[in-house]
């Protein structure tokens, strides 16, 4: 299975990209920890997560062709 | 009706002004309120701002703005409401956010115009980079 991963403001310096696909990946949990491991600039920020566009507040699983997003603290108007 | 809020690069005040211009036939209309929200030149560290460049979750946000638009037009009793918000690099003096709300009477305007702009705050899912002067191409995330 393979999931969409968009990563959004500061994040997407942390992070080197602002999208990457993902394999073998199954809950929002699993997804941030594998994040935080990879990337500890990421760790730094707060953040909110989306799936398919919608704030999560807890573990979510993933199926094939999900959007996970990390969103850091919003900045417009 | 629905249309896209995120649009590229500054708002022009031509647009403000063709907008103003439209609303002219809609004779019920007592008050428009109008926000402008323009790119200020801080300092940052001795630097100062050359401009924003404003990212976004597009899809997401247009939803948002949706969302905020239906919650609006719940609470005030509003004839009109139009909301732009620039994408890209806006510099400074120019303006990156266009909020216009129409009513029958003033009083509702004032609140529901403020509000809009509260809500497009806290809930759209933007970012902004301040770009610096300078050939470093120095930047911060805001």
């Amino acid at each position: 299975m393979t999931i969409n991963a968009l990563f959004f403001g500061v994040l997407s310096d942390a992070v080197g990209v602002r999208e990457k696909k993902f394999s073998s990946i199954h809950s929002s949990k699993e997804f941030v920890e594998h994040i935080k491991n990879e990337f500890p600039e990421v760790a730094k920020n707060s953040f909110q997560v989306a799936v398919n566009e919608t704030l999560i507040h807890s573990s979510t699983p993933l199926k094939d062709g999900d959007t996970i997003a990390l969103l850091p603290n919003y900045a417009g108007g | 009706m629905s249309k896209e809020v995120l649009t590229p690069g500054p708002i022009s005040p031509e647009k403000i002004a063709t907008s103003i211009a439209h609303h002219s036939s809609k004779t019920g209309i007592g008050a428009h309120n109008i926000f402008l929200g323009q790119v200020r030149a801080d300092k940052h560290e001795n630097k100062t701002v050359l401009g924003i460049e404003y990212s976004a979750y597009n899809s997401m946000a247009e939803s948002v703005f949706h969302e905020i638009r239906e919650s609006i037009f719940a609470k005030y009793d509003l004839t009109c409401m139009h909301v732009y918000h620039s994408t890209g690099v806006v510099k400074a003096g120019e303006i990156s956010l266009f909020v216009f709300v129409s009513s029958k009477h003033r009083g509702v305007s004032f609140d529901a115009c403020r509000d809009v702009v509260e809500q497009i705050k806290e809930k759209a899912p933007i970012w902004k980079k301040e770009l610096y002067e300078g050939e470093k191409k120095e930047y911060n995330w805001v």
